[in-house]
This record gives C-alpha cells, sequence and structure tokens, in this order.
C-alpha cells in the first residue's frame, strides 16, 4: 500500500467518524424548545413517568421535561407532552407561557409548530390522554399557572412541517 | 545517214546508167538542210521525251457521311511503262506505289477539319527508264464547303405515355439534345436535327408515327378503410423510468402504525387491490400491509422496488402518566 493511499484511507476513516460521531452527538444531544413569542429557550430532558405521574426535574429556567416513552414530536401522528415549571416570583420557564395565542410558533425536534388554542386545566385532571400516540401530529405544553399552581396551562399546538 | 542516203543514190543511178549528174553546190545545201533537220530532229526528240513522263494529278472534294470531307485524287501515268512513287507529301499516296503503264489510279482521303489554305497532293516518281518526274495537284479551299462539317448523333428515345384508359396514348417530353421537335396534329413528332447535326443515314429528321394505345382498362378505385384510431404505441425505449417508494412507522400499539407510498407521476400504488392515496400517512389497520406499485400506462417503466410487506408489530404502549406533573413549585 502506498504511503498516499493510506493517508487517503485515514482522511476518509477520519471524516467518516466525523460525520457519524457528529449525528451521534445530534441525538445525543438535547433538543431545543424555543418559543419567540415568551424568549422560550429550554433544552429538552427526557425523563420517566413515576406514581403516575412526568417525573419532572427541578429546573426552573432553561429545560422542559417530556416522557421518555412518549411519542416522538415529529412523527405525523401522536401527541408530546413538554412540562415546565413556572413559578411565582417570575423564574420560571412556563411563567408567559399563558400568553401564547392561535399562530404563534414553537420550534422542537427540528419542527414547526403553530399554536391552537391554550387551555387552564385544573391539576386534578387527568392527563393520560395527551400521550397518544395517534391522531394529529402536535405538542402539547404543560406547567403550572404561574398565579395559581393548582391550574394547568395546557397550550396545543399543530405540526405545520419543518424548521 | 546523209551518206548512206547519197551512196544509195549513186548506186541507183549507176545501176541505170541513166542518172544526171549534180553539180556541187548543189550537194552543200542539201548537207547543210539535213544537218539543220538532223539536230532539230534530235532536239526535238530529247525535249519531247522528257515532258511525256509525267503524272497527272487531279483532286475533287464532296462532303463525307457523318461529317467532314472526303477528298478523292486522281493519278495518271503519262507513259506505257511502269512507274513508282518515290516521294509523297500525303500518307494517301504512299511512296512506293506502282502505276502501270498508263494506268489511272484514284486514292481517297478524309478531312475531318476544314483547311485554310489549297490542299495540294505531290508526287515524285521514277520510271523503268529512271526517268524521274515530279507533278502536284490540288484541290482548292473554296471547295471545302462549310456544310460538309456534319456530327452524327443517335436518335432520340422519346418515351410513351400510356395511361389507363382507352385512346390517351402519347408521347412523353422529347429529350434534350442537338435537335427540335415538333408535334404533329396526328399525334407524330417530328425531331429536326440541329445545323451541324445529322442522324444516322444522313437524315436531318425523323417522325416519330403517334403511339398505339394499350387500352389498358383503369383498375377500380380500392375500396378506402376508415382509418383505425389506435392509442399511439409507446416504444420501450421512449418509456420514462420512475422508482416507487413507500414507508412505514411502527408505533407501540396499533393506532398509531401508519405506512405513507411516495407521490410520483406515473406510478400507482395498491394494497389490497384498492389505489392508495399518495404522499399522505396512512392507517395500517392490520399486523401486515402489502403495497404493490404500477406504471400509470405504458409510457413510464418502474424502476426498483415495486412490492413492500410491511410487518407492524402489536406490543402494547406503556401507560401513559395521568397525574398532571409537579411544575408549580420544587
Amino acid at each position: 500500500m502506498t504511503r498516499s493511499r493510506a493517508a487517503g484511507i485515514v482522511v476518509a476513516t477520519v471524516l467518516v467518524t466525523t460525520v457519524v460521531l457528529g449525528q451521534g452527538a445530534a441525538h445525543a444531544a438535547p433538543d431545543r424548545l424555543t418559543i419567540a413569542r415568551t424568549s422560550t429557550d429550554a433544552a429538552v430532558i427526557r425523563v420517566p413517568a413515576r406514581n403516575d405521574t412526568l417525573a419532572v426535574g427541578n429546573r426552573l429556567r432553561g429545560a422542559v421535561y417530556t416522557w421518555s416513552k412518549g411519542d416522538p414530536p415529529c412523527d405525523p401522528t401522536g401527541s408530546t407532552v413538554y412540562a415546565g415549571h413556572a413559578w411565582r416570583a417570575g423564574n420560571g420557564v412556563a411563567d408567559r407561557w399563558g400568553s401564547l395565542r392561535r399562530g404563534d410558533v414553537i420550534k422542537v425536534a427540528g419542527c414547526r409548530f403553530e399554536v391552537t388554542r391554550r387551555e387552564y386545566w385544573p391539576a386534578s385532571r387527568r392527563m393520560g390522554s395527551l400521550y397518544s400516540v395517534a391522531g394529529p401530529a402536535r405538542i402539547v405544553l404543560v406547567g403550572c399557572k404561574a398565579d395559581d399552581y393548582s391550574r394547568r396551562t395546557v397550550v396545543f399546538a399543530r405540526k405545520v412541517g419543518r424548521s | 545517214m546523209s551518206s548512206s542516203r547519197e551512196r544509195r543514190h549513186r548506186t541507183a543511178g549507176g545501176a541505170s546508167g541513166l542518172g544526171v549528174r549534180r553539180r556541187p553546190i548543189h550537194r552543200g545545201v542539201s548537207r547543210v538542210v539535213t544537218l539543220v533537220l538532223a539536230v532539230g530532229f534530235a532536239v526535238v526528240g530529247v525535249a519531247g521525251a522528257a515532258s511525256a513522263h509525267h503524272n497527272t494529278i487531279t483532286g475533287s472534294v464532296v462532303c463525307r457521311t457523318g461529317g467532314g470531307w472526303a477528298v478523292t485524287w486522281t493519278v495518271v501515268n503519262s507513259e506505257a511503262r511502269t512507274e513508282w512513287i518515290t516521294a509523297s507529301n500525303r500518307a494517301v499516296v504512299p511512296v512506293g506505289t506502282a502505276l502501270t503503264s498508263r494506268q489511272t489510279r484514284t486514292f481517297s482521303e478524309t478531312i475531318t477539319a476544314k483547311p485554310t489554305s489549297d490542299v495540294v497532293l505531290t508526287l515524285k516518281a521514277k520510271w523503268d527508264n529512271n526517268t524521274t518526274a515530279t507533278n502536284s495537284g490540288k484541290v482548292p479551299v473554296r471547295e471545302f464547303s462549310d456544310g460538309c462539317n456534319v456530327t452524327t448523333v443517335e436518335p432520340p428515345t422519346i418515351p410513351v405515355v400510356d395511361d389507363c384508359g382507352p385512346g390517351n396514348a402519347h408521347h412523353g417530353q422529347v429529350p434534350s439534345g442537338p435537335w427540335t421537335s415538333t408535334s404533329n396534329p396526328d399525334g407524330s413528332v417530328t425531331v429536326a436535327a440541329t445545323p451541324g447535326h445529322q442522324f444516322p443515314g444522313g437524315q436531318t429528321s425523323l417522325t416519330y408515327p403517334a403511339p398505339v394505345d394499350s387500352e389498358q382498362p383503369c383498375p377500380t378505385p380500392p375500396v378506402v378503410a376508415p382509418p383505425v384510431v389506435a392509442p399511439p404505441e409507446v416504444l420501450p425505449a421512449e418509456a420514462r423510468v420512475v422508482s416507487a417508494r413507500a414507508r412505514k412507522i411502527d408505533k407501540c400499539g396499533t393506532r398509531g402504525d401508519v405506512y405513507k407510498v411516495v407521490k410520483r407521476s406515473g406510478v400507482v400504488y395498491t394494497s389490497k387491490g384498492k389505489v392508495l392515496r399518495q404522499g399522505v400517512w396512512l392507517k395500517a389497520g392490520a399486523k401486515r400491509v402489502t403495497v404493490r406499485a404500477h406504471a400509470a400506462d405504458a409510457s413510464y417503466r418502474l424502476q426498483g422496488k415495486q412490492s413492500w410487506k410491511m410487518s407492524f408489530r402489536t406490543r402494547p404502549c406503556a401507560s401513559a402518566p395521568e397525574v398532571a406533573p409537579s411544575t408549580g413549585s420544587r
């Protein structure tokens, strides 16, 4: 084998490795959820369910939580839930989700979603149906109502395409 | 000579005894006259012999068949003895040609180009008595007629046009050439050679008789079948090559299982005999779904995979958390 040929193989190996690792890194790195209207820019953290509820972490800002067994967000069908903290002191990631209006854009996992409606649910309302693997492709943002922890701000957004 | 004559006179006189004696002066005159006569005869004899040995050469010219001129030379031997030609300025009378006693010989010569001056034949001859003479004859240039320079051409072949039906045969167009043609009222055609040309045999015009009609009946007009309108046949080489594609998403449970066939013009997808909508996600609705792709028509040709057997697992989904997450405090 000539030296140039060996060098070529090495370069090719490096390039292939870079590409593979890059894709893996992209998958390994958490997705981010951004909302321009509310200046939301949070990492998506996959968490399990415990005691029939989503085991969210305690990061107030810069993070939203999704079920690790939930439906992928960019699928053509299904619904994906993202939960974020709201804090009365105004320090939570979901503090301003209540201001979202119809048509506001949410980007996550490489897809664009448009807000279709916003609702406030009582904390006691069952939320299992929001994790559906069927039905129209959508995401659901869930957070405490900043001024009333007994209620949940629930924002529905339908998928409109790739971002 | 005179001496012998005088002797005879003496002998005659002496024999008869009755001779008259002449005077001497008369004898001298007689001798002078005899001498003069002798010399005269000698001179005349020599001159006559020299002028008698000659050839009389004459020439004539006529138009030659096929063009040009035919010159005929006539050579007459003046002597009653054989002669041979020892020099000749024209090849028509070669050296060595013999003419017997007073023989008249003719020699024919062909001239194709009109001469610019008189044509002369000069012969030098030698007789068997070694006498020689040179004589000439000529044909004046004016006798070479301009009309003799004629080229013989083959007469044209005139086509006969005889369409079906009676009485319509006629001559076609006369081929071009050194002639003119005239159509006669009776259907014949007269072809006349242009000046300087002639047809074989020296003819300057030919008449082609009217052609005889074959009276061949015209065929019955064929029945025109209506054109058969057939769909245009598309050759394989003209078929557009398209590829089909299908994909699936196998989620937990069965409700979220979907598949999609990629939208392609020229491709028809079917599953269980039903045509599938392209470009949208379709519910699987079963554990197994078979999708087949077909070319929409003959103008398309499928390339690559054309059948997909999709299987969907039925594992149950994990139980979704029902309780709202605790997102209001930490």
